[in-house]
């Protein structure tokens, strides 16, 4: 043991001196430039030090972005970029913050509203809304317009962290993310079999078991499969069939009630008949064995192959083509006659898109910059593609009278690569009033939206949704918590209910079991979020 | 150690002659440096390696007590004592988490340790270097394919339409859910991990193997022994080292367990026996990219594996005539 | 060799041969399906399986790969990185674990204690990468060798088969009036082939297979090696459902890794599988023979 004590001793020693070793350089912002009353394009270029992140399939430095080369035209600031593939992002960035090597500002940071308070706690970035006020006349018309972003933007010491991204498509009810899982069913079943679209849960039970049983693929083998989903909060999975049976649900498990009640779906009186009704289903052999283990890639590859009967997601072209095979699929009465479409706390907004650094001396050119940005033309080229680039396609054409960027049709080539290769992101704001004035809808979007307005909107009984509340760093640390286990349970539960039946006898334990984790808490914690948010 | 007890029984004799004692002793230990010094030379690098890389970034393991601000950098951030800890180990589901580390750990160990051995001595069986090589690059070949493919594979063979399943259905009508079922995930875990593993770490042990006279072989055959009895009374004693010293080290990795194949292989459904540490941690620390708190949780499980070194060493060479780590 | 083998010495090989075949077809079936997949097209993959139908075969894996420029120079960094690091690692350790093998070696228990303790407790990634970064050795090879030169399970291993030679050989050259220098290299060190190879093997392979490191301390993309390269075309991201471009971006981005995932590992296994057989011989039997007389 002696030599064990020596040893530490050594070490501590060692340790001692070496600490005192370590030293912060924050070298990576740029010098003071001094620059005042600052109007583009500048006399002199200058430079900021940029951090950002793009995909693999994106030029690895972003000035050979057509988009920023035209904004170094415009502005005189040439911007010096790290810039970092998505998969090395987060790691690169969060080391950089912890070694003292603070760039002027980080474009596309994808930091969590726990990050954004944590770094403004350390003085790591900076309040902007002085400078919101002094030197952004972009987003104040913004703001204007839509002022209900101001207070999502706020945190709760009243400060304005982070420079946002809006994306309107529809709004309210309306709003393209209203919905995420939509039902698809398989019509050209239901012709061949001489059914009719089902109206109630009932009549779709009776459906799937005609998929199953009546051979409608013709190849003489029961290989249909009646219903699939991934079961996992998002777009693939059932959320979407709770609406038939109460409040409903949606990938965070939050709904609010017409009397401004924050109610948690996986605790309700609905949820549980709806968990009856699929396990109805899968006892008759209905429901896709891999629903519960299959990732993206098996789903699309049986969905590719239309072996499906009725499936979920965002968007039918993804999984089985934009063709009509399959379509739409009406919200259900439940047997209480019953017809409700929950809808999805999901917004276009991004809190903590842009962040300026405590390193940064050039305040006033920074916010400048950025506020080009929020200009209303720019922000709908930065957030999809450009025009009149002669080297590759373009996403847009330009409308000199009209001042508008309409969409052009993309010919087959992959929307994904076409936007990663020349859209930048970052903070923008695209609002709803823009269509038509500015831009008009992408084609997907359009349909989409046309579809949610006609089959989904007149059944949505809520009137409001959950907002982006901004919470306190306390609460953000007690939520994750919470959730972590407590929304792991809940699909854990709901998977065996559905399997095996049990849910009316474990019922209550279930109930016990989730207040163990922190229901409660949960609750009161997000309804005094939504309570200041109004 | 020995020196110690002896210190101790001399405790009632004359002090001068003990302080005397304890001045040769240095003076001896000084004169080995002196004559042995190309012994020190030796082992310079990797002290210096050693303290350089490993000891001077030590300071940070403070971070687990402190209130991580990454301006503050970490000797300025706000001292919060075991604050970190408290968090982590009133976790509401501490325990099961805690156990399901444990279990798949010891149970990974316990299952893994022998393979590569007597992989090892089949091999060595092998008359024809042709085939003998041809085997071992097979067997190796796992070794090279990403966790990631590993799963990815898993979930493929394993699924309840899978070939696998399609055997069981055959023969029991209802396929298992080998993914979807808790029972079974440890079971998976460890048996791929061996399927990927055993036959490169089998390497270690052939290589030991190939220093076995031959001699000794030929002399035990004239004597009539068997393979098997050659197998134990050879052979095994010279793994005996080797072998000592990988469960030693085994059992001080146990709460070290990677984050990475277990976080791959959870299903929804499975998260009883899948959560485990490192993915709980890395889930509720995802939230912040938090590394005061994974850091508290790694000190947490290092203290752990450190007694676990120590216990199992203490046994081990209990076992082995005093041949140990130590 | 005339060997006589007695009866039970037969049954014991047969069932030993019969163990080793099936050993080798459970771990052969999996590997031929790699191979196979990476030949396939991932949808027809998912939906049937191996399909020896040539219309579902597509070599669309490989090309992504071979045609992406990074992949010529993620190769030829891989192996600069890991030969570096296989020949600095292997010199380090059997060089300290050498006088750890002598009975008697002062400060062996003091020099265990330190390198175990570096097991256990390290400070973490942060000050590590500060202290690369204050040495000067951010994007240059020496991030990649130096910090993790040190590995002290392979010290214990080189220590247990140094001790595993018999001391007579030490004395023996000792008598010759050899030194502690001429003993460690002409006696120990050529009869150490086997762990100098197997210590080469698990560093070589284990540099190769990394890639963890470079990510943290290489920013420039012209030094990255092979695994970076492949993990970058292969990246798998969880989607947040408030997004919408993104949904378009997540299908075709998981499409395209589905594609990479079986032909990437056959290139870059490729190397290693080849190069293995090179090393074979030094693991044969005998190597200490005659070593005595």
């Amino acid at each position: 043991m002696k030599k064990v004590k020596k040893v530490v001793v050594a070490t501590l020693a060692t340790m001692l001196i070496a600490s005192g070793c370590s030293n912060k350089s924050s070298e990576t912002a740029s010098k003071e430039y001094n620059l005042k009353n600052v109007s583009f394009p500048l006399e002199e270029k200058v430079t900021l030090n940029f951090m950002t992140q793009s995909s693999p399939l994106a030029p690895k430095d972003p000035n050979e972005k057509l988009i920023y080369q035209r904004l170094e035209e415009e502005t005189g600031v040439n911007i010096k970029w790290k810039n970092y593939t998505s998969d090395v992002f987060v790691e690169k960035r969060n080391l950089a913050m912890a070694s003292g090597d603070l760039p002027d500002a980080i474009l596309d940071a994808s930091f969590g509203d726990y990050d954004l308070l944590k770094l403004a706690k350390d003085g790591a970035i900076i309040p902007v809304e002085e400078l919101i006020e002094k030197y952004m006349p972009n987003l104040q018309s913004v703001l204007q317009a839509a002022p209900e972003y101001k207070a999502m933007m706020t945190a709760p010491d009243g400060h304005i962290y982070s420079f946002p991204w809006i994306e309107e498509l529809g709004s309210g009810k309306e709003s393209i993310q209203s919905v995420d899982d939509l039902p698809w069913i398989n019509v050209e079943w239901l012709n061949k079999l001489g059914l009719e679209m089902p109206k109630t849960t009932e009549e779709l039970k009776e459906v799937l078991i005609a998929f199953k049983t009546q051979d409608p693929n013709g190849n003489g083998k029961a290989d249909e499969i009646p219903l699939s989903f991934i079961s996992k909060p998002g777009g693939e999975d059932l959320a979407f069939m709770f609406g038939s049976f109460g409040l409903g649900e949606n990938w965070d498990h939050t709904v609010v009630t017409n009397e401004g009640k924050v109610t948690f779906t996986a605790s309700d009186e609905g949820y549980k008949e709806g968990v009856k009704f699929f396990n109805e289903l899968y006892a008759e052999g209905l429901i896709d064995v891999e629903a519960f283990e299959q990732d993206w890639n098996t789903y699309i590859a049986k969905g590719k192959d239309n072996r499906y009967g009725m499936y979920f997601t965002w968007d039918k072209s993804n999984i089985t083509g934009m063709n009509d095979k399959y379509d739409l699929m009406p919200p259900l009465a439940g047997p209480d006659g019953h017809i409700n479409v929950a809808r999805t706390n999901g917004m276009g907004f991004d809190r903590g898109r842009m962040v300026i650094t405590s390193a940064n001396k050039n305040l006033e050119l920074t916010a400048k910059w950025i506020d080009e940005l929020y200009e209303p033309i720019q922000s709908v080229q930065n957030n999809w593609g450009t025009y009149g680039d002669d080297k590759q396609q373009n996403i847009f054409e330009y409308d000199e009278e009209a001042n508008m960027l309409k969409h052009l049709s993309l010919e087959g080539a992959a929307p994904v690569e076409l936007r990663q290769k020349t859209n930048i992101g970052g903070p923008l704001a695209i609002l709803d009033e823009y269509y038509g004035m500015v831009t008009t809808k992408p084609a997907d979007a359009a349909w989409r939206l046309e579809l949610l307005k006609d089959v989904m909107v007149p059944h949505m009984q809520a009137e409001n949704i959950y907002p982006k509340v901004f919470f306190s760093i306390e609460e953000l640390d007690r939520l994750s918590t919470i959730e972590t286990d407590m929304f792991a349970y809940v699909m854990r539960k709901r998977a065996e209910w559905i399997q095996n039946g049990k849910v009316e006898k474990e019922w209550d334990s279930y109930l016990k079991e989730l207040d163990r984790l922190g229901l409660q808490d949960w609750l009161e914690i997000k309804q005094s979020g939504y309570d200041r948010n109004r | 150690m020995q020196e110690l007890t002896k210190a101790g029984s001399e405790q009632d004799m004359n002090i001068p002659l003990q302080a005397e004692k304890q001045a040769t002793k240095r003076m001896k230990k000084l004169r080995y440096i002196r004559d042995n010094y190309f012994l020190y030379l030796l082992i310079a690098p990797a002290i210096i390696l050693t303290i350089v890389f490993k000891y001077i970034p030590m300071y940070g393991a403070i971070i687990a007590f402190k209130d991580f601000s990454t301006i503050k950098g970490i000797l300025g951030s706000e001292w919060v004592g075991f604050e970190n800890f408290i968090k982590f180990l009133s976790s509401p589901n501490f325990g099961t988490i805690f156990m399901s580390t444990l279990k798949l750990s010891l149970y990974g160990l316990i299952l893994g340790f022998p393979i590569p051995i007597i992989l090892a001595l089949m091999l060595n069986q092998v008359r024809r270097a042709a085939i003998k090589k041809n085997i071992q690059l097979v067997l190796y070949a796992p070794n090279f394919i990403s966790v990631v493919v590993i799963v990815g594979m898993l979930f493929i063979f394993m699924s309840p339409t899978g070939p696998i399943n399609q055997v069981v259905t055959m023969l029991t009508g209802e396929p298992i859910g080998f993914l979807s079922d808790p029972d079974y995930f440890r079971s998976i875990y460890i048996l791929s991990g061996i399927w990927q593993a055993a036959g490169w770490s089998s390497i270690i042990y052939v290589a030991a193997l190939a220093n076995v006279d031959p001699e000794l072989h030929n002399a035990a055959t004239l004597d009539g022994a068997n393979i098997i009895q050659r197998m134990i009374h050879i052979d095994l004693p010279a793994l005996k080292p080797l072998m000592a010293v990988t469960f030693i080290l085994g059992a001080g990795g146990i709460m070290a367990i990677g984050f990475e194949k277990a976080y791959l292989m959870q299903t929804t459904m499975n998260l009883p026996t899948s959560e485990i540490i490192p993915t709980y941690v890395y889930k509720v620390g995802l939230q912040a990219g938090d590394y005061a708190y994974s850091a508290a949780v790694g000190l947490f499980n290092s203290v752990i594996n450190v007694i676990l070194l120590i216990v199992v060493n203490y046994i081990v060479k209990k076992l082995n005539e005093g041949e140990g780590l130590y | 060799m005339n060997n006589k083998y007695t009866r039970m010495d037969r049954i014991i090989l047969n069932i030993n041969n019969i163990f080793l075949f099936l050993a080798v077809l459970v771990v052969l079936v999996p590997l031929v399906y790699v191979v196979l997949a990476s030949f396939m097209d991932p949808t027809v993959l998912l939906n049937k399986g191996i399909s020896f139908n040539l219309s579902d075969w597509s070599l669309e894996g490989y090309k992504l790969i071979l045609e992406n420029d990074a992949m010529l120079k993620g190769f030829i960094n891989s192996i600069l990185y890991s030969v570096g690091f296989a020949v600095v690692t292997v010199v380090v350790s059997l060089f300290a674990a050498y006088p750890l093998s002598i009975n008697g070696f002062v400060g062996k228990n003091f020099f265990m204690t330190m390198f175990i303790i570096t097991m256990f407790f390290s400070g973490g990634l942060v000050p590590t990468y500060l202290l690369v970064k204050d040495l000067g050795m951010l994007n240059t090879i020496w991030a990649i060798i130096l910090p993790g030169a040190i590995n002290v399970w392979n010290i214990i291993l080189a220590r247990t088969y140094f001790k595993g030679i018999p001391y007579e050989l030490h004395e023996a050259a000792k008598v010759d009036g050899a030194s502690d220098l001429l003993v460690f290299f002409k006696v120990v060190l050529p009869l150490s082939k086997p762990i100098i190879f197997v210590l080469a093997m698990y560093a070589f392979v284990g540099q190769w297979n990394s890639y963890f490191d470079a990510m943290i301390y290489l920013d420039n993309p012209n030094l990255h090696p092979l695994q970076l390269v492949l993990r970058s075309i292969l990246i798998q991201n969880s989607t947040d459902p408030g997004m919408i471009s993104d949904q378009l971006a997540m299908a075709e981005l998981k499409k395209l890794s589905e594609m990479i995932k079986y032909s990437s590992i056959v290139i870059s296994s490729l190397p290693l599988i080849v190069m293995y057989p090179f090393f074979q011989k030094y693991f044969e039997k005998g190597v200490m023979v005659g070593s005595l007389k």
